[in-house]
């Protein structure tokens, strides 16, 4: 958890002004000749000081764009960058290479995915080590060389008085990659940015390098930004968590609010793919569709075609809201999230179309009266809709905090209530803890589990929210299969003869 | 390091006897071919046929041949010419040897410094005007005959523009050292220049290639991310990797040049060097001189393999432990 | 693209050579015609006219006249027309660079992949041929050839190459460069033989040949036609230079190289003789590399990156 306990002050921003680092509105687009590719689409966030941000996305959501044009790296000349990222308060964009490179290595470092490749061939890891200190340092070769044997020892290399010596090909994988962190350290950079540290690497291993970044994160004092697209290294790893798609921030928050209690329908189908190891018949649940293509982006929310819960609302972008400190940018009701995810959940892909898509109607009795936005027709809700032959209120209310599974899974790593139920326990869905907390909505809560009022900051007048696009007679959402968008992954189908309503996973 | 080394100058010695095979089939072992003709030169009477077939064995077996060829030219030393009668060979060979050396030299340092810096500004500018400006440049030194080229630059210094601009060109020839350096390199400006055209286009061209490909590595983004200077990453890092390429390609230019492959060249501008020797001993079926000469540059061109696979393997480090 | 554009029509215009020598310009380029007369500026007058300057010996040949019926180069020393010479000239250098090109890729296609696949003895005997070969200073080879196999044609058998033939210098040359098509063949083959599909078709049971054209010969088959047009370059410098020392192409043939040497002696008087074909091979073998990078550009998307023009 950072030291630094988040406080909504001075605007859009938990961190005292100013942050570590501080993104606002980031766009960067590249020019095609097939068209503008819009890699990065507003992204907004803050680090602040010794703590650890995790960025994860898929593949192609912009999450590397954006840490390469925060450091300048970005050398294509159709490039386009706009916004503003604020290191220490001093605007980052629009330096001159010349004053980025004082920061680069320096103040802001930045490690990347493949170790195998990141070093130069033909140079000792000493001497590059060297070269780092040497190019933001007056030391002399022999104090660079001391410096980097004990650097190297610092993160853990064998005989590291011997290894400077060594070529980049004499080390494996992980040491190489220890000795690129060790080269990242060099300088005491306060910020820190790995790119998919330890993606190329096995499992072991990659758990050894976590621990080092943690252990070294709170040795040195600097924050870290872990881009991945693996939840459970964010789990490992990270305080604060950004869920990035198609270039934009769909989920804010920190991490064991993102993890327990996702509200956005992406981190839903995130977090649904990671496996569980003590369940017993699990069938990983994938988000259908493609990853939209950054040339061809939707005008509304980009993730709505291969949203489950998409309605007419999502034909708008929405916004990532303002206040809070777990926030995310969807049109959906905020209250109404756990059970919507839950009956995302519950879609078996092939048993589903044959059943009415109901959604579990005596959820709702629980969390009718958590709302208190006017005009929502949640009243209307247990009408005309059939419920299902087997409640799952009592399913919802079963999951604790404290399930065993749950204590095992956080043994594991996996930190948080990554929910997935195990099959036939509890029959029809998935198992939303949030939901306790719906009975008792808690207006105040600053969790974003309640419903969604604007948080009151001392001295800083309530702006008012954007339009919520209100009742439609779409509402409630009808949750079925994504539709004529992307066509969805095809169905699976294991010829076993599913029971009504039986969990998928 | 040492075992490697070993194993070079074997494979190397092997080759040089393959390519001396080689050479004695070739001028002595083609179907329909009468050697003792050919060795005995265009005008030859019977009686220096007789010594000939006599002197070479050619009564003998193929093997015996062989050998004996091969204690003419290497042992003994004295195997003569026999157009030029009683001309020795490696004597001939031995004198034209500096001339070339010249030659060679002086152009192989231009054609570096203008390959190197032809490839380095295009990576550096790639995608600006002076980019394509150098490729096309380079791609045009590549497609030009040098001969031509060299008979072009002659029209041009020695005839055309002789009394206006290049009156201080000096006629065709090789002024040796030892009559003072500024002639010596006076003599030799245009063919260096003529010489090294080619090769620095070649250079150019392959060496903007690696640039520009070591330049999307992941090291050289490292790099950046260090905070290094485009240009050290250019030099220190870019043209560092790139440069093992470049030096073997220029082992086996410059050992082949030396081994008489710029005969044209020579023979263009009047240079009295190896290429030329064995131009004029082609001209005249001078079958003795050709394999010395043959020899020679075969020697040259398999000693610079050896020695570039060794630099080779002290530059990369990665391909020391084969 | 523009280098393919200029290289078409410099093969077509070679093609049409006798198109032009017998419609329009009336001429037969090949036997001497040291008595002609041909017009200039309407008026009638020889084409070899005797020496004004110096002792007035000797016959010079005229100038370009520049005028696309009648010597539009000017004549050579045997009073012959240029530009007609240098059209017939270019269907030889081009059939000569092309024939071998294609003979190179496809021996080089053949012993690469073969010494690739099969590994063990057949490789090593294999490289080892290619590097004495290479060893060779490429026109120190080609010359031993030429000058061996010129003077009295090559007999295999019953296979009788004249001396006097074009296939001499087109299999010389093609031989002198297969290592250098080759070498890099077989490194491919090498690391494709390693790689996941060869060894799945391995292992359900294809045949060696089988696996050579099903599986080998597509993945190869863009580096070899990256090659061609770069080889088809070079065999067409190498042949102007064995014609150029007179040991490539023979007379009556006449190819880009035997006109530049035809025009050595004029050099000073007429350069157009000698520059002219010169110009056209550059300008023919420009093109060709030009066409070798876009190919390559086009055939490899990673090379994009690094080719600029």
């Amino acid at each position: 958890m950072p030291e630094l306990a988040p406080q909504p002050v001075g605007g859009h921003f938990e961190f005292p002004d100013p942050a570590l680092l501080e993104v606002e509105d980031l766009h960067v687009s590249f020019k095609t000749r097939a068209g503008v590719v819009r890699a990065v689409d507003g992204l907004s966030l803050t680090v602040g000081d010794r703590e650890v941000l995790g960025i994860v996305g898929e593949s192609g959501s912009g999450k590397s764009v954006a840490m390469y044009s925060i450091l300048g790296l970005v050398r294509d000349a159709d490039v386009e960058i706009t916004g503003s990222v604020r290191f220490r308060g001093h605007e980052l964009l629009g330096l001159s290479d010349k004053e980025m490179r004082d920061i680069r290595g320096n103040d802001i470092a930045m490690i990347f995915q493949d170790p195998m490749t990141a070093l130069t061939p033909v140079y000792t890891v000493g001497w590059q080590i060297a070269e780092q200190v040497r190019a933001h340092e007056k030391t002399s070769r022999r104090a660079a060389r001391d410096r980097a044997i004990s650097l190297l020892a610092e993160v853990g290399i064998p005989d590291p008085a011997r290894r400077v010596d060594s070529y980049p090909h004499e080390f494996s994988g992980g040491m190489r990659q220890r000795a690129v962190i060790a080269m990242a350290l060099s300088c005491n950079p306060r910020l820190l940015i790995a790119d998919e540290p330890t993606t190329a690497l096995d499992v072991t291993t990659q758990a050894q390098i976590l621990a080092l970044m943690r252990r070294l994160q709170e040795t040195h004092g600097s924050s870290i930004v872990i881009i991945t697209h693996d939840m459970g290294v964010i789990s490992e790893l990270a305080d604060r968590v950004v869920v990035m798609y198609a270039g934009r921030p769909v989920e804010v928050g920190l991490k064991t609010d993102v993890i327990r209690d996702p509200q956005h329908p992406y981190t839903w189908g995130l977090l649904g793919a990671v496996p569980r190891v003590d369940a017993r018949r699990q069938r990983l649940a994938t988000i259908p569709g493609s990853p939209v293509s950054p040339l061809d982006l939707p005008p509304g929310c980009a993730f709505a075609p291969r949203c489950a819960c998409r309605f007419s609302a999502c034909d708008a972008r929405p916004p990532l809201a303002v206040y809070g400190t777990h926030r995310d940018a969807c049109w959906l009701e905020p209250g109404d999230r756990a059970r919507l995810r839950a009956e995302v959940a519950a879609l078996a892909p092939a048993a589903s179309r044959s059943q009415a898509p109901a959604p579990a109607e005596a959820a709702s009795d629980v969390v009718t009266s958590a709302t208190d936005r006017p005009g929502t027709p949640r009243s209307q809700e247990s009408g005309p809709e059939p419920s299902e032959p087997e409640s799952p209120a009592s399913a919802m209310a079963t999951s604790e905090e404290s399930t065993p599974t749950e204590a095992a899974s956080e043994e594991l790593g996996f930190g948080g209530a990554v929910d997935v139920g195990a099959p036939g326990d509890e029959g029809a869905s998935d198992a939303a803890p949030g939901d306790e907390g719906a009975a008792a909505p808690d207006a105040a809560s600053p969790g974003g589990r309640g419903p969604w009022v604007p948080h009151p900051i001392p001295g800083v007048p309530v702006e008012p929210l954007p339009p919520y696009p209100g009742p439609t007679d779409a509402w409630p959402v009808e949750v079925g299969p994504a539709g004529a968008w992307p066509s969805p992954a095809p169905e699976e189908d294991d010829g076993e003869p599913r029971a009504p309503g039986e969990a998928e996973r | 390091m040492l075992s490697f080394v070993a194993r070079r100058v074997l494979a190397a010695v092997l080759v040089l006897f393959a390519i001396s095979v080689l050479v004695f089939l070739i001028f002595f072992a083609t179907p329909g071919v009468d050697p003792a003709a050919r060795i005995a030169g265009r005008s030859a009477t019977p009686q220096i046929l007789a010594q000939v077939r006599h002197e070479f064995g050619l009564d003998r077996p193929l093997p015996i041949r062989y050998a004996l060829l091969m204690e003419h030219l290497f042992i003994k030393r004295d195997l003569t010419s026999y157009v030029n009668i009683g001309d020795k060979v490696v004597p001939q060979i031995m004198n034209a040897a500096p001339v070339t050396l010249s030659l060679v030299i002086g152009a192989a340092v231009i054609w570096l410094v203008a390959g190197i810096a032809g490839g380095v500004v295009a990576a550096r500018f790639r995608g600006r005007l002076i980019d394509p400006i150098i490729m096309l440049a380079g791609i045009s030194a590549i497609s030009v005959p040098a001969y031509w080229l060299g008979e072009v630059v002659n029209l041009i210094t020695e005839s055309r523009l002789h009394s206006s601009v290049f009156s201080w060109v000096p006629a065709a020839g090789y002024v040796p050292m030892s009559q003072g350096v500024g002639q010596w390199a006076l003599h030799l400006l245009f063919p260096w220049l003529t010489l090294a055209a080619l090769y620095a286009g070649i250079y150019a061209r392959v060496l903007r290639a690696e640039l520009v490909t070591a330049l999307g590595e992941d090291y050289v983004r490292t790099a950046r991310a260090k905070g290094l200077s485009e240009r050290r990453i250019l030099i220190r890092h870019a043209l560092r990797c790139s440069l093992i390429s470049i030096v073997s390609l220029f082992g086996l230019d410059f050992g082949s040049l030396v081994g008489g492959a710029a005969l044209l060249t020579e023979v263009v501008f009047g240079l009295p060097g190896v290429g030329q020797l064995t131009y004029t001993s082609l001209q005249d079926l001078d079958l003795p001189v050709i394999m010395g000469c043959v020899m020679y540059a075969a020697f040259f061109v398999v000693l610079a393999n050896t020695i570039v696979d060794v630099a080779y393997a002290w530059l990369d480090p990665r391909v020391r432990r084969a | 693209m523009g280098a393919l554009a200029v290289l078409v029509l410099v093969i077509v215009i070679c093609l049409l050579a006798p198109v032009y020598a017998g419609s329009v310009a009336h001429v037969d380029p090949f036997p001497s015609n040291l008595q002609g007369t041909t017009i200039v500026h309407g008026k009638v007058t020889p084409v070899l006219q005797s020496n004004h300057q110096g002792l007035g010996l000797g016959v010079t040949p005229i100038g370009p006249t520049w005028d696309i019926h009648h010597y539009f180069l000017g004549a050579d020393n045997q009073g012959r027309d240029v530009f007609a010479r240098l059209l017939y000239g270019g269907r030889t250098s081009l059939l000569i660079g092309s024939t071998s090109a294609l003979l190179c890729c496809v021996l080089a296609a053949l012993l690469g992949l073969m010494a690739g696949y099969f590994g063990g003895p057949i490789d090593w005997v294999l490289s080892r041929l290619f590097d004495i070969v290479w060893a060779f200073p490429i026109y120190l080879l080609a010359i031993s050839l030429s000058v061996v196999l010129l003077t009295s044609g090559l007999q295999i058998g019953f296979i009788h190459i004249g001396a006097g033939s074009l296939l001499l210098p087109i299999i010389i040359i093609a031989i002198v460069y297969v290592p250098y098509v080759a070498r890099p063949l077989r490194g491919l083959v090498l690391s494709l033989r390693e790689r996941e599909f060869i060894q799945a078709a391995i292992g359900v049971g294809a045949s060696d040949w089988r696996i050579l054209r099903r599986e080998i010969l597509p993945n190869a088959l863009p580096s070899v036609i990256v090659f061609f047009p770069l080889m088809v370059a070079l065999g067409m410098l190498t042949e102007s230079a064995l014609s150029f020392l007179s040991i490539g192409v023979q007379p009556p043939n006449a190819s880009w190289g035997t006109i530049i040497n035809d025009g050595l002696g004029l050099l000073y008087t007429r350069p157009t003789v000698a520059i002219a074909p010169g110009l056209m091979i550059v300008i023919t073998a420009v093109s060709l590399n030009l066409l070798g990078d876009g190919v390559r550009d086009a055939l490899d998307p990673k090379a994009k990156l690094r080719g600029s023009i």
